[in-house]
């Protein structure tokens, strides 16, 4: 087990870093920092003058060593566009993506793990046809356009909880379904598929030729088993749903990490883009690793095979 | 179970070849057929979008300015669809949108997956150390924030259709990757492999003979998934101002555009997102379809 660990912490250290580089190196031939900050119109040597000042002019490997190493004592570098330490933007704006990250999967597991379940008891019944449509409903729809679609039944007609802001928990509510619905489909087949496999294994059969009730057998012993797969899903999910909220955050006008990123580009701030886009992917590294370490601690097969 | 494998023997006799077997298989399955049809629809629309399209997208007519469509009052059938902020007529419109989420999601989906089955097929004929560093890469994409970096590229570089879908395509192998690796792998050992290599195949003829024709069916289910995918991916750049540019008319443009005035004029934010979501259910009904026809577990 410590074996397993240790390599998988391993690499998952090694992705960060490469992942960083790979970032940093796009970013760098992207676009000229020295320009966006000088402006559109400056002087050639104003120009000049700024890359020489900020190191621009450096090549690009020994900026990004330069840049890892501040990284690695703490210091995230400082923002060109919100003139502040990059450390400070995102410990401001962390808790408020966190929480909406928290809530949207927790939609997604009160959803599609029930509806998942209930799909696999009776395989080809109405009820698994009509999970079957929501799954493919929910995975064709604009994740940005159901927002809006929220917005403009809820706020206008009914208005129960407010559609814009950050402020109380209800204004999670809404942009967390909207977040949470995203990956309905994949956590919901993932279940089916797993309850309908195991309840039809040897030791569920056996139990059932025993006499024992189904349900009982469904809540004490399949799903447990069953949802092994799911739980590592999710942590991926969480991942990806702390950088994939950039447009419910901005539709919802929820100050999060995902706005900040999305304001960050547009005033081409890199260095806040650079680090943000660097946290996101390392916050999905260190998800995917515990949900690797988790699984092996659960199934031994992972860990020996 | 039982019953079931009674009646799909009642309804595939031994006698049937493969292909005929097929052709009942795909005219059983509704999933399919309706996938099919939509897109058939839909791309047809937009093809044809100059031949039908009522009035010229771009053209505005600013006395004409937000004119509800014909279901809702005060709508006229000069403008089914009525029009946008610009007086543009929105039929117009969402007819030449097609276009462009048909284009993008064709050129993204066939880019990525260029990238992915060459990856994947490498990966999995040549195992070992290649293997190994194909996954590492594999590994990393993953873990980028994809749909962020795309969008801080396009904003960097200058937001056009041909870096639009570059990127989106550049960044969308993953699914192939998996898909052809595996299955290159199992494909590896069977029987047919070694007796190429046994009647003197070299190893392009392998490749090209024996497993890129196997790979086919999965690669098709992966395509139109990937072009789902990249359709909903430029509407949702798009709707943030940073897909295609105005005044191209594009879906997720169009929504942005009418988002301003959507509480009251609700109609400009949903005929767009609804056209959106038929295309994509379809093709999604189409690849589905076309995994479960093809499926080989689901022969008998």
């Amino acid at each position: 087990m410590l074996r397993y660990t240790a390599k998988r912490a391993f690499l998952a250290l090694m992705v960060a870093f490469t992942v960083s580089f790979a970032t940093y190196f796009l970013l760098f031939l992207s676009t000229d920092p020295a320009l966006v900050i000088a402006g559109e119109d400056a002087e050639p040597d104003v120009v000049a003058q700024i890359r020489e000042q900020y190191g621009f002019d450096r090549p690009v490997f020994v900026q990004y060593l330069d840049w890892l190493g501040g990284v690695l004592q703490g210091d995230f570098g400082k923002s060109i566009y919100w003139r502040q330490p990059v450390e400070d933007l995102i410990i401001s704006h962390a808790p408020v993506s966190l929480q909406l990250a928290l809530m949207g999967v927790f939609v997604t597991i009160i959803v599609a793990i029930p509806l998942g379940v209930i799909a696999a008891m009776r395989p080809n019944s109405i009820v698994d046809r009509f999970a079957l449509s929501v799954a493919i409903s929910a995975q064709a729809i604009p994740n940005f356009w159901l927002g809006l679609m929220f917005i403009i039944l809820f706020a206008v007609m009914v208005p129960i909880f407010p559609v814009s802001g950050d402020e109380t928990w209800q204004h999670f509510v809404m942009p967390a379904i909207v977040l949470g619905t995203s990956s309905v489909p994949s956590v919901m087949r993932l279940t089916r598929t797993g309850v309908l496999d195991v309840m039809a294994s040897d030791y569920i059969r056996t139990a059932r030729a025993n006499g024992f009730r189904t349900y009982r057998l469904l809540v004490r012993h399949a799903l447990r088993n069953a949802l092994l797969p799911v739980v590592s899903v999710l942590a991926v999910q969480l991942g990806a749903k702390l950088n994939g909220s950039f447009i419910t955050e901005t539709i919802f006008a929820i100050n999060g990490l995902g706005r900040l990123t999305l304001e960050s580009i547009y005033g081409a701030d890199i260095p806040t883009v650079q680090m943000l886009i660097f946290i996101f992917a390392l916050m999905f590294v260190v998800l995917t690793f515990l949900s690797d370490v988790l699984n092996a601690w659960l199934d031994p097969r992972i860990r020996l095979g | 179970m039982a019953e079931a494998t009674a009646s799909s023997a009642e309804q595939e006799p031994v006698a049937l070849s493969p292909g005929e077997a097929l052709r009942l298989r795909i005219r059983n399955h509704r999933g399919l057929l309706t996938g099919f049809g939509i897109v058939c629809f839909v791309s047809l629309l937009a093809i044809l979008a100059p031949l039908i399209a009522p009035y010229d997208p771009s053209e505005q007519v600013l006395a004409r300015r937000l004119l509800p469509p014909v279901w809702v009052e005060g709508g006229t059938w000069d403008h089914l669809f009525g029009t946008d902020t610009l007086g543009r007529d929105y039929l117009s419109r969402l007819l030449y949108g097609g276009r462009i989420s048909l284009l993008i999601g064709l050129g993204a989906a066939s880019i990525g997956c260029v990238i992915g089955v060459t990856l994947g097929i490498c990966a999995g004929y040549f195992g070992g150390r290649i293997d190994q560093a194909l996954m590492y890469l594999f590994t990393c994409q993953l873990a980028l924030p994809g749909l962020l970096l795309i969008l801080a590229l396009v904003v960097f570089i200058r937001p056009s259709l041909p870096i639009l879908i570059a990127l989106i395509g550049a960044l969308g192998w993953t699914l192939y990757f998996t898909v052809v690796r595996s299955a290159t792998m199992q494909m590896r050992q069977f029987d047919y492999i070694t007796a190429a290599r046994a009647l003197g195949s070299n190893r392009r003829q392998v490749l090209f003979y024996e497993i890129m024709p196997n790979l086919l069916n999965q690669i098709i289910v992966v395509f139109t998934l990937e072009v789902g995918f990249a359709i909903l991916a430029e509407a949702a750049l798009s709707f943030l101002g940073v897909g295609v540019q105005p005044p191209t008319p594009a879906w997720g443009l169009m929504i942005n555009e009418g988002r301003s005035a959507m509480f009251f004029r609700p109609w400009l934010v949903i005929l767009p997102g609804v056209a959106l979501f038929i295309l994509v259910i379809g093709i999604n009904l189409m690849g589905d379809g076309v995994r479960d026809v093809t499926a080989p577990e689901n022969r008998n």
